[in-house]
């Protein structure tokens, strides 16, 4: 009971701050994408690669890929998805037949309107605001964070929210990952 | 005889100007990554607690915290772990239909009522992975106190640049399906509706 006390009287310790914040971030992003299925009915790396396209024009699979840090097996199921949609169509390009390029359709403009900024563009513009300093602060304070999880060498893109995808590619892998 | 060797006139590296903006992407890229490793260790960590004992977070450690206290009263657990009583009922039942605690009146204090563990919770138990949590915890407790606060400041940033710093959040890493029955604050960027929707889904799941 005296050790109940003591502990009531404490303000939030040092591991419970972390906790807190790391519950927040993990919320916030799990948030967001509910947020951003409820009002498109698209993931957050649908988005990303919506994005990408309207943003790049005349742009391949594998330069999207490049881009938005996914491989481009990733790259090409989300295409298809978005094609079934009607969000996205692709075509020959006429300079090269080689090549086929990706364009929005107005249903995929239109969607990008009134889409919620991705978390990650919000998230990315603060963190490039930033002094250097704190940038790096920033980084290594996360990179240790990741290795006391012993998560230094998860295999993870730079996609804060890969929403379903992640579920689908390979689930066993995943969850073996801290199985050793 | 004497070998003059050849002083070594080529510098390797190439002295070429850093793009400030290929620098910068390449900062945000490492930021995410670790980030979304983070993410991904909460998550793939609880599938792997899930799939060894058919626990989630917030039940092992409730039953960890049962084990390591004795003599517990809901309140003193609800203490404990920084959950609401609520929630803490709710996760003690659910435990109890699955026979892994029973709820007794205490004998001394008959306005009491303690939980214990049965003998399959504590075989349970033994054979559990350890939570990331008390990994995290354990590994934080031997940061220096400066590296401490480094990273506690780091990562309250990391939930401001997410307008994520009014979120209501437990200090429990894997709150589980648990964290759809909290209430919620908000701000604007996490728009009430959302909020609500998802309190209204996981009333559903409960």
């Amino acid at each position: 009971m005296g050790f109940l006390r003591t502990l009531q009287d404490t303000p939030l310790s040092h591991i419970d701050e972390v906790l807190v914040a790391l519950r927040r971030v993990i919320r916030a992003t799990d948030l967001h994408s509910k947020h951003l299925a409820k009002t498109t009915g698209l993931t957050a790396p649908q988005i990303l690669l919506l994005q990408a396209v309207r943003d790049k024009g005349h742009v391949t699979i594998g330069e999207l890929a490049n881009d938005i840090s996914l491989s481009q097996a990733t790259v090409t199921t989300i295409l298809d998805r978005l094609e079934k949609r009607n969000l996205v169509y692709r075509e020959r390009s006429t300079a090269d037949k080689r090549k086929v390029h990706t364009y929005l359709t107005d249903a995929g403009t239109e969607v990008l309107k009134d889409a919620p900024m991705p978390l990650q563009d919000h998230f990315t513009r603060q963190f490039g605001d930033l002094q250097e300093w704190e940038q790096t602060m920033i980084i290594s304070s996360l990179q240790r964070v990741a290795q006391m999880m012993d998560a230094q060498h998860i295999d993870a893109s730079p996609v804060l929210d890969i929403g379903t995808l992640d579920r689908q590619s390979n689930p066993t892998e995943k969850v073996d990952a801290y199985d050793k | 005889m004497n070998e003059v060797s050849e002083p070594q006139t080529s510098v390797a590296s190439d002295s070429s100007h850093v793009n400030q903006a290929d620098h910068l992407e390449h900062r945000i890229e490492e930021v995410l990554v670790a980030l979304r490793r983070v993410i991904r260790a909460t998550d793939l960590h609880s599938k792997h607690l899930v799939k060894t004992t058919g626990l989630t977070a917030p039940q092992m450690l409730i039953l960890q915290t049962i084990r390591n206290m004795g003599q517990v009263t809901i309140g003193e657990i609800a203490h404990e772990v920084s959950l609401s009583q609520a929630t803490v009922t709710t996760i003690l039942d659910r435990l109890e239909k699955r026979e892994l605690v029973y709820r007794e009146r205490s004998l001394t204090d008959k306005r009491k009522v303690h939980a214990h563990l049965t003998e399959f919770a504590d075989a349970i138990l033994l054979g559990a992975p350890i939570p990331l949590q008390d990994q995290l915890t354990r590994q934080f407790g031997h940061l220096k106190e400066w590296e401490q606060t480094m990273l506690i400041s780091s990562l309250q940033r990391v939930a401001q640049m997410m307008d994520a710093h009014e979120i209501d959040a437990s200090p429990v890493l894997d709150v589980g399906q648990l964290d759809r029955h909290s209430q919620v604050s908000h701000n604007g960027f996490y728009p009430q509706d959302a909020l609500s929707a998802e309190n209204k889904q996981k009333s559903k799941v409960g």
